[in-house]
């Protein structure tokens, strides 16, 4: 996917500034490298196409995302503001509240993005990514980072 | 002749019946299901008229298919949730065309992977991806096509094959019931005598 066509579904992107990190790999989405998984895609669709962790209702809202998580550690938290030591999830939901994206703090307080199932970025805040198709943030997430 | 047209060759008895709820012109009119002792006799001319027709509309199929392929990747929003993509009105209308796309969709599996598994699943009603594989790329693939390839056809695809063979069956044998006549048919099909007549049909399919 080229800078050209990220920054135009993505235009606070340009202004923001991003670094791509990795090369396109359709072996992840944004919820699995939330979760740091790359090997396989994680969503709630109801046909079980995807990975979704056995016992959370495979219904895309921001409660099963939160139950999702919460197996790997994270519980909801006030805001994204970096703490030593802690990890964050930033999830951004649509105006009906459904999830669309999930985005990882990283230590030095950016955060990283696996954009659907294309390229990872790292990006400075969560605002650019805050579009009419992926919404805007609604959930924050937080666990003890991992060593 | 395409090579999808090649190899519909041998299925082309089946696809007219499944064409004719496509709503797609051109579909032939002949039994959805030939019985296994007819499988390797000689096409009289309607016959090889109706299969050409079956031919011709499989043709319309695969232009179809690309072209809402097509339309839908260049419509969609790379970034979008899947949902977003598979709601797709050019998806939509793929998963609409039925089991006939299937083969396609496979071959589009195997050669440009892409999020084409809840239009499987929708059309097929089939799970062939053990759970512990949900979500992981290549298994997924791979067990798509070999469920592809289950019914021992070189790389076609029988979409319920028996399933599609018994109603046909039942329903003639109630039809010569009505009318007072016994039955031609010696048995129900299995899936043991569906694969030998899946391959007489595909030994045949080569000769006009």
């Amino acid at each position: 996917m080229s800078a050209e066509i990220i920054e135009a579904w993505f235009p606070g992107l340009r202004v923001a500034g991003y670094r791509v990190t990795s090369p396109v790999d359709p072996a992840y989405n944004c919820v699995a490298w939330a979760a740091d998984e790359v090997d396989r895609r994680w969503w709630p669709d109801d046909m079980g196409v995807y990975f979704w962790p056995a016992g959370v209702p495979r219904k895309a809202t921001l409660d099963t995302f939160r139950e999702a998580f919460a197996v790997r550690g994270f519980l909801p938290t006030a805001d994204g503001t970096v703490e030593t030591g802690i990890e964050k999830l930033a999830i951004l939901a649509d105006g009906w509240g459904r999830p669309t994206h999930v985005a990882r703090q990283l230590a030095s307080g950016g955060w990283t993005s696996k954009l659907g199932i294309h390229e990872d970025i790292e990006h400075g805040t969560l605002e650019p990514l805050q579009t009419d198709f992926y919404g805007t943030v609604r959930l924050y997430l937080a666990r003890p980072r991992p060593a | 002749m395409t090579r999808w047209a090649e190899r519909q060759r041998a299925l082309s008895c089946v696809f007219p019946c499944e064409l004719r709820g496509s709503g797609l012109s051109g579909a032939s009119a002949a039994t959805p299901f030939p019985l296994a002792s007819e499988a390797s006799r000689p096409r009289t001319a309607a016959e090889g008229e109706r299969k050409d027709a079956g031919l011709g509309a499989m043709g319309a199929v695969e232009q179809k298919f690309h072209e809402l392929a097509e339309r839908w990747k260049k419509e969609r929003n790379p970034f979008a949730a899947p949902e977003a993509m598979f709601l797709h009105p050019a998806y939509q209308q793929i998963i609409g065309m039925g089991t006939a796309v299937v083969p396609l969709l496979l071959l589009e599996l195997e050669q440009r992977p892409d999020e084409w598994f809840w239009a499987l699943r929708a059309i097929t009603q089939e799970d062939p991806v053990p759970e512990a594989d949900r979500g992981r790329l290549r298994p997924m693939i791979e067990a798509w096509l070999r469920w592809g390839k289950i019914w021992e056809i070189a790389d076609g695809y029988w979409p319920r094959i028996w399933e599609i063979a018994d109603a046909y069956f039942r329903k003639m044998k109630i039809k010569e019931k009505e009318l007072g006549r016994e039955s031609e048919t010696t048995g129900r099909p299995t899936k043991e005598n569906m694969r030998e007549m899946g391959r007489g049909l595909f030994r045949h399919g080569g000769r006009p």
